[in-house]
């Protein structure tokens, strides 16, 4: 018979079936969601008004770029951004460096550098609350003695976003110290050993042999760091409530407000939107300049 | 030897279907399949013991007395017995309070009306975050399930910063909260935006025990919208002025100030500008001899807290103009926010600007750090006296703690009194300064209350609760019990009168116990007390005001571009709700006709 028949044959569809749940959970917890914030970044929506939400194209994108909250927000999480994390990453690789070594003072050093990192950030932010406070803070207690008098850290405009800096530098300088420190420890010892017999210096050794190796985990570790940093709300919400003014806001802190104390769902979801690109965008040009550092 | 050793056990070589247990080498799947029955064991006997004891739990209803016993320690020794008839069906109808001292074991006798009963209902409450405001709800749930022969209360709690959000995404979407107890001054969004059941049809079913000694300024301006009344009465909230009479009626000090100052200030303070010389003078010396140095006034001053209440209490007295007749409001006359002919921000008028301009003054005088304090702060910091200052505001709670024996260091040398005043007002009909003295009665954040949402299953037992918790032999307990830290505040003529028992439950003296209910009385008693901004859009109103101070008081922008820029945004709040809907809606919250 020349006609074939098609049999229904289960093991053609068992790859379909074994990932389906894990593709429902993609669409209905991440790609329509952001399908749906994608349109609703086009609408102006009161959600707690019975009005229906407005089409009003990209007004809400164009309202963002005048509305100055937004704008000194968004400079204040680039700021804490890439300051933290650089910081983080340098003081990291510092610490991974210097406890290389083997010995009980290594051990128990190593393990107290990870201990901030597994606080949450909210008690750590609370505890930094009160070390800062001006009166009875013993971290400004310490500060005075060399400025001569307690700082207003939490409540000076100028000062107030490079606290919230300190804060997350001191909590998560332990998550790039992890992570270098597994790169330092799993280099291979003949390049160090070569070095040292060519009679090379510790720095000529770091410079020429162990940042170039450990290169793409550093490379790894500030993306990783910087895109979590980026989304900061606890140490602002805790330590200057986004004040003074609005001076130390976020993105994500503003973004909150709109959304849910002002409940402007279509102006929060193009901020939201606004800041996912720039994001995107930042983080492909870090890519791009770290590689081409590592290839050149 | 060991002990087992001796019995002769050997656990090494104990067996299971004859191999040793420890020796015994599992695969995967064995030990897969012996965790997964462990589990489900666990589970299976998780279940029987719950529904077990829920059952046993529920086989005790019901009862129609219920006996509970409080031991507090109290200094005076009292001994009162109580039997108090309540009309309509809210319970209880028999009451018997005894409070002998000096530990005083106080038994309340609720005996249950068997007219009306809830069998089976379970309600859901939705409120802050306890102990505050949520822990009356825990302490008196049981008995009234036991009254009524409901099944069981359950409380939701939710923190502060979260309560609107999560409330309103309850309301709009999922729609499980029967009782929600929140803030007064969200009127606007929950009563006005129709979320919210009103209560008149209930209260002429049911009744309401003891409705006419509610305060009427508590009943007319925070439990009512358009007219109609929508939430049950749950703490009275406003602020009171609070002064260390170790310090401002010492006559050394007085006299010193008079010889600085070139004249004898009032006390209680009459205004805020005499306030602000005194705080100057209390403020960076040890006046109370402790060996540290002390400050003039506490005041809340952080970004993200309670700071705008305190702000509106100076800013207040320069702006709203007097009735002419008591209580009755104009376009011009006791009106503080919005021009209610045209929604027009007020917030840059003279009067505003003068507000933001002292309270920049008052931070100078305050200790250093008091930038980040929030109210909370606030109290403690006053009330325990590290640092001390001189005076402070507050709402009722400063008089709650400060009899506290745990934290106290003021018990009995508070004064209270109603805010100060202001020298002058601005006149914003004729555009003049009228040189007079002025002074506004605030209710700010005007308490908690209780509302039903329109959702319910259950109404009638949710508004049965509502009353049970605002009944007089319910509440007097709830409000005089600082101790128990349960954050409501007096609302009823009987809370003002009842000296005996802020004496037996509160631990209160006599005489401050008067004092701080005469304080706190006055503002109620005032028929022109100016209540919160309570129109739709209200947190985004309050958070550009917050902004606004928090920029004046660290030198941002000085108190006219505040005031200029608050405008603008105010402005552009009212023009994206919608002017017209605002205008009618914040008429509606002045009592104003449409």
């Amino acid at each position: 018979m020349g006609s074939t028949v098609k049999r229904f044959r289960l093991d053609n569809y068992i790859p379909i079936l074994l990932i389906a749940p894990c593709l429902g959970y993609i669409f209905f917890f991440t790609i329509f969601p952001a399908a749906y914030s994608m349109a609703l970044s086009l609408f102006s929506w009161h959600f707690l008004t019975e009005e229906a939400p407005t089409f009003v194209g990209i007004d809400n994108f164009v309202k963002a770029f005048t509305d100055l909250r937004f704008l000194i927000s968004l400079r204040n999480t680039f700021l804490i951004g890439v300051m933290a994390t650089s910081i983080e990453l340098l003081l990291g690789l510092f610490l991974a460096l210097y406890l290389n070594k083997n010995g009980l003072f290594y051990s128990v050093a190593r393990v107290i550098c990870l201990l901030p990192m597994m606080a949450t950030p909210v008690g750590i932010s609370w505890s930094w609350r009160m070390l800062f406070n001006e009166r009875y803070g013993l971290f400004n207690k310490f500060v005075s003695l060399f400025a001569g008098k307690a700082l207003p850290f939490l409540s000076d405009p100028s000062l107030a976003v490079f606290s919230i800096i300190f804060v997350d530098v001191w909590q998560w300088t332990s998550f790039m110290f992890l992570l270098t420190s597994a790169a330092v420890q799993s280099l291979p010892r003949e390049p160090l050993e070569a070095a040292e017999v060519f009679g090379a210096s510790e720095w000529q050794k770091i410079r020429y042999i162990v940042l170039p190796m450990i290169s793409p985990v550093l490379l790894v570790a500030f993306l990783l760091r910087f895109l979590e940093a980026l989304k900061i709300f606890d140490p602002v919400f805790v330590l200057t409530g986004g004040g003074p003014g609005y001076s130390s806001e976020t993105i994500t802190f503003y973004t909150y407000f709109v959304t849910m104390k002002f409940w402007s769902l279509g102006y929060a979801s193009a901020i939201a939107y606004i800041f996912y690109a720039l994001t995107f965008i930042l983080s492909l040009m870090v890519i791009v300049q770290i590689r081409g550092r590592i290839r050149g | 030897m060991t002990r087992d050793e001796k019995k002769g056990i050997d656990y090494a070589n104990k067996s299971l279907n004859g191999k040793s247990l420890i020796l015994k080498k599992l695969s995967r799947r064995q030990a897969l399949s012996t965790a997964g029955k462990v589990a489900i064991g666990v589970v299976v006997a998780g279940v029987v013991a719950g529904v077990s004891g829920y059952l046993a739990g529920s086989a005790a209803v019901p009862t129609t007395t219920i006996e509970r016993t409080v031991e507090r320690t109290v200094e005076r020794t009292v001994t009162k017995t109580e039997t108090v008839t309540v009309t309509g069906t809210a319970p209880p109808p028999t009451t018997v309070v005894t409070t002998p001292a000096p530990t005083t074991v106080v038994t309340t006798v609720v005996t249950t009306p068997t007219a009306v009963r809830f069998e089976g209902v379970e309600l859901t409450v939705a409120t802050q975050t306890g102990p505050y405001i949520a822990e009356p709800v825990y302490h008196w749930r049981d008995v009234w399930c036991q009254l009524t022969g409901a099944k069981a209360v359950n409380v939701v709690e939710i923190p502060y910063a979260e309560l609107f959000e999560k409330i309103m995404l309850d309301l709009k979407v999922a729609r499980t909260y029967d009782i929600l107890i929140i803030p007064a001054d969200w009127a606007g969004d929950i009563m006005g935006g129709g979320y919210v059941l009103p209560l008149d049809d209930f209260m002429k079913k049911y009744g309401f025990p003891g409705w006419e000694d509610v305060v009427p300024t508590v009943r007319e301006k925070i439990l009512s919208w358009g007219g109609k009344v929508y939430a049950t009465p749950y703490d009275g909230d406003c602020h009171i002025f609070y002064w260390r009479k170790d310090a401002l009626e010492v006559p050394e000090y007085q006299d010193k100030f008079k010889d600085q100052y070139g004249y004898r200030y009032n006390i209680p303070p009459k205004t805020w500008e005499e306030v602000l010389d005194i705080a100057e003078f209390f403020n960076g010396w040890d006046w109370d001899k402790d060996g540290n140095p002390d400050y003039g006034i506490a005041f809340c001053f952080r970004r993200g807290s309670q700071t705008p209440w305190y702000f509106i209490d100076i800013a207040a007295q320069y702006t709203v103009m007097p009735p002419e007749v008591p209580g009755k409001i104009d376009r011009y006359r006791g009106i503080f926010y919005f021009d209610p002919e045209t929604m027009e921000a007020l917030c840059d008028t003279p009067g505003w600007i003068e507000g933001f301009r002292l309270f920049r003054e008052m931070l100078k005088r305050a200790p250093p750090g008091a930038i980040n304090w929030s109210s909370g702060d606030l109290r403690t910091i006053f009330v325990s006296a590290s640092p001390s200052c001189a005076m402070a505001v507050d709402w009722a709670d400063i008089g709650v703690i400060s009899v506290d024996p745990t934290i106290s260091k003021v018990k009995d040398k508070l004064g209270f009194s109603r805010l100060p005043g202001a020298p002058r007002y601005y006149d914003r009909e004729k555009g003049v300064w009228v040189e007079k003295f002025n002074q506004v009665s605030i209710l700010n954040f005007g308490g908690w209350v209780g509302v039903i949402s329109k959702w319910s299953k259950n109404p009638e037992a949710a508004y049965h609760l509502l009353t049970f918790l605002a009944s007089p032999e319910i509440d007097i307990h709830d409000v005089c019990e600082g101790a128990r830290k349960t954050g409501r505040n007096p609302y009823r003529y009987s809370h003002f009168t009842n000296i005996d028992a802020w004496v037996a439950y509160g631990g209160w003296s006599r005489e401050s116990a008067e004092a701080y209910l005469k304080a706190i009385k006055s503002v109620y008693d005032d028929p022109n007390a100016l209540t919160d901004l309570r129109i739709p859009g209200q947190p985004e109103y309050w958070d550009a005001l917050d902004i606004a101070i928090s920029e004046v008081l660290t030198d941002m922008r000085t108190p006219e571009d505040a005031a200029k820029w608050l405008k603008q945004q105010w402005e552009e709040i009212t023009n994206k709700r919608g002017r017209d809907q605002q205008k009618r809606l914040y008429r509606e919250m002045l009592g104003l006709p449409p």
